[in-house]
């Protein structure tokens, strides 16, 4: 009495239903199902949908190399011009303009050379080398009739300058005196 | 008997009802990529599959 029959026949829709909707199940660990509760409310779906979009899913198509190449070196011109480009905002606009083109960078250069930038590691400036001719040893023989014409360097002043600034420098003084003094010792 | 109704308590059951076509398209997929349902549902729980257009 009331007690109901386990093997009772199923409704005529309801064994339809489930023919065309089988039932798919799965066990995992209670860890996992309470993540996955959360991370289908977060995205604001179901796992029949998340089911359904991975079943319909298309193949992943491979890019072709000259697509790869393009999109690889778009990627390293973005990541250089962040870490290489120089740029300042327009005075009038403010917005930002790039240093694009060789007037631009001669100019930059230039403005870099006269501030005198330098390694922090390198202790004395840098200074062109003095190219002076090399003696020519005289033949002691017999005297040549032809002598050779030795040419002389036209002074452009770069020397008296290159002095001056040495003059100028803490501690290239003393150096110049003890020189000068040595010269005057050796000619005594 | 404590053991099996532990590990019910564990790993629960999930049941999802698809239609017939989705299901056997869902079975070749994951056959596809060497996986097992729960497999899928734990990566997907992870964070590992979260670009689909659901």
């Amino acid at each position: 009495m009331g007690r109901r029959n386990k093997s009772r026949s199923k409704l005529p829709s309801r064994q339809k239903y489930e023919k065309n909707n089988p039932t798919v199940s799965a066990r995992i660990s209670i860890q996992n199902r309470d993540k996955l509760r959360l991370v289908l409310r977060k995205q604001g779906t179901t796992l029949p949908k998340v089911l359904i979009a991975f079943a319909n899913e298309q193949e992943i198509k491979l890019k072709s190399i000259e697509d790869a190449k393009k999109a690889s070196y778009e990627l390293g011109f973005r990541d250089a011009k962040v870490s290489f480009a120089v740029s300042f905002p327009c005075p009038k606009c403010g917005h930002t303009i790039f240093v694009n083109g060789p007037e631009q960078i001669a100019q930059i250069r230039e403005l870099i050379i006269k501030a005198r930038l330098a390694h922090p590691e390198c202790p004395i400036p840098y200074l062109p080398k003095l190219t002076a001719p090399k003696p020519t040893v005289p033949n002691m023989s017999r005297p040549n009739p032809n002598p050779p014409v030795v040419p002389v360097a036209k002074s452009n002043g770069n020397r008296d300058k290159i002095l001056n600034f040495l003059q100028e420098q803490p501690g290239m003084q003393q150096m110049l005196k003890s020189d000068s003094n040595k010269k005057s010792q050796n000619g005594n | 008997m404590d053991d099996i109704e532990e590990f019910k308590k564990n790993f629960p059951f999930v049941l999802i009802m698809l239609p017939v076509k989705t299901h056997n398209k869902l079975l070749v997929k994951l056959d596809k990529r060497g996986l097992t349902l729960e497999e899928f549902l734990t990566a997907f729980a992870n964070g590992k599959i979260s670009n689909l257009d659901s």
